[in-house]
């Protein structure tokens, strides 16, 4: 699975400068793949894509609920949620 | 002679950033369209179209009716942070356990030749936590018990005697590596709805088996495997994989994996740093973005292509987080943690820790369920140090706008690393990237296919924008 040559890419620049003093966002920006948009790779700079954002909304979501008594730690909160899956 | 007045002072609302006006911090997701304007304090963000972000910023819009909604949003998140009762108890009915793991948060040498239970102990120990409950919780609450580890199935027939005596009152769970799980076991525990935890850190033996073995360095892979094919529409089913550096590149081919068995949630954990065998197999953070959202993009593909989700756990905790705080299930990723406030740990020897990550580091132990109350156990120091715990009371996570959708984990970990709970996450970069995913996954539209079928259920909007 593992892409060496463009794993050591990432390395060696992260090492080199901390990409876009994002240096916790560039792994994930290397890939271009994958749903979630992402900034590219451009001559050396990670460079956003022309922004269309005059035809874009503000997105605002918060929900509000009374905890039910099924916060847990780490490795069983499934228990309460797994058939929400289902 | 009239005073000039500054051209500066006028009527042109609250400024941001200054005085009583709101803060927000601008943080750079990765987006093509978006940046997160972000009020850290209440956990508010909006997602601003680029190029209109300073205008949000030095407009009169977002100040005001952030502030006509600042009180509810921040009761709101409070009430999650400091405002709930423990409800919850790992419980370890012995120390021992049949295999060997490299990360396990229990000292080994307690693992290898430690003690168990008595069963009369155990059903003493039960007997206090219900009367404690039952004190202490609205009435009808039913609190969950997990019977953790080590390994609990080695002390199966008092465990087994424990929820036939209490299964009416604990929603019991046990988290077992299956190699115990015989067709009785089996059985008696789905009978019971008993949640089942297994642990599987690999598609494959030569991966899984590189941190989950027998003492004698066995696998136990194909056990597990047989374990998850015939409990996977058991909807008490719950699957984990400690993320190492062992693994962490198969992390795509494991959630293949997962979704071709049917999984339809599993929860893909980055090992904790408590022990020094945890420490040693913690992975790069930037191995770790990458390949963890790798496998979430994975995920979200194979949903697509087959219309069958895989949720992973953790992640979605995240996202719920970020869009309904009261609502979410772990509480690893909130400043304080649950542990000691919405759970605790209690060892085989009667133990009481805030968490199963603090049973081995015994300066954390609040005194002994058996000798001690447990409301008094609750508030020693070694508890309140823990409770207390908020990322806004140390650098850089004071200043940082994700502090609370990250909350500064592990403090067991942090403790052991760094010998004080005030500092950052041993993963903070990691945990800072994993929000700007989280925020992309909102901005493409794609929060219902990260989170459960009917996760809206019961929750009420408070609309701001």
């Amino acid at each position: 699975m593992r892409k060496a040559d463009t794993w050591d890419r990432i390395q060696n620049r992260a090492q080199a400068g901390r990409l876009c003093h994002q240096p916790a966002f560039t792994p994930a920006a290397v890939e271009q793949s994958g749903p979630a948009g992402k900034p590219h790779e451009e001559g050396g700079q990670y460079i956003m894509a022309k922004s269309e954002s005059s035809k874009v909304k503000p997105i605002s979501i918060r929900y509000t609920c009374a905890p039910n008594g099924d916060q847990v730690g780490l490795s069983h909160y499934l228990m309460a949620d797994a058939k929400k899956a289902k | 002679m009239a005073q000039e007045v500054s051209p500066l002072w006028g009527p042109a609302g609250v400024p941001v950033n200054a005085g009583a006006g709101p803060h927000f911090d601008v943080l750079e997701i990765g987006h093509e369209d978006f940046v997160a304007l972000i009020n850290a304090d209440t956990a508010f963000w909006v997602l601003a179209p680029r190029d209109q972000a300073l205008e949000y910023l030095l407009g009169t819009e977002l100040p005001q009716v952030f502030l006509e909604k600042e009180t509810s949003l921040a009761k709101d998140l409070n009430n999650v942070r400091f405002g709930l009762l423990p409800s919850a108890v790992y419980f370890n009915p012995t120390e021992r356990c049949n295999m060997n793991c490299g990360y396990c948060y229990l000292p080994q040498e307690a693992r290898r030749s430690g003690e168990h239970m008595d069963p009369a102990r155990l059903m003493e120990s039960l007997k206090l936590l219900k009367d404690f409950f039952v004190s202490t919780l609205p009435e009808g609450a039913r609190p969950q018990l997990v019977f953790h580890g080590s390994e609990p199935l080695l002390a199966k027939d008092a465990v087994f005697a424990g929820i036939e005596a209490y299964g009416d009152y604990f929603r019991f769970g046990v988290q077992t590596n299956a190699t115990l799980l015989d067709k009785e076991a089996k059985d008696f525990l789905v009978a019971h709805n008993v949640g089942i935890g297994l642990s599987l850190d690999g598609p494959r033996p030569e991966v899984a088996d590189r941190t989950r073995h027998t003492w004698g360095g066995a696998s136990v892979f194909a056990e597990t495997v047989k374990v998850l094919e015939e409990l996977v529409d058991y909807p008490g089913l719950n699957v984990i994989t400690t993320v190492t550096r062992e693994n962490v590149r198969d992390l795509p081919e494991l959630v293949e994996f997962f979704h071709a068995k049917g999984v339809g949630n599993a929860l893909l954990n980055p090992v904790r740093g408590t022990q020094l065998g945890g420490r040693n197999l913690m992975p790069d953070q930037a191995e770790l973005a990458h390949y963890f959202f790798k496998a979430l993009d994975r995920a979200y593909e194979l949903g697509q292509e087959t219309g069958k989700k895989l949720v992973i756990g953790n992640f979605a905790n995240l996202l719920l987080g970020l869009v309904a705080p009261g609502a979410r299930r772990l509480m690893c990723d909130i400043s304080p943690c649950g542990g000691g406030r919405c759970f605790f740990a209690v060892g085989a020897k009667g133990e009481v820790a805030p968490c199963s990550e603090f049973l081995g580091l015994p300066e954390f132990h609040g005194g002994n369920l058996w000798e001690t109350p447990l409301p008094e156990l609750l508030k020693t120091k070694p508890f309140m140090d823990v409770t207390t715990r908020v990322a806004e009371g140390f650098a850089p996570c004071n200043r940082c706008a994700v502090r609370h959708f990250c909350g500064a984990p592990c403090p067991a970990e942090v403790y052991a690393i760094n010998g004080k709970l005030s500092a950052p996450a041993p993963l903070c970069d990691f945990y800072t990237a994993q929000a700007q995913y989280a925020f992309r996954v909102i901005a493409q539209g794609r929060l219902d296919d990260y989170l459960w079928d009917g996760w809206r259920d019961g929750l009420e909007e408070i609309v701001v924008m």
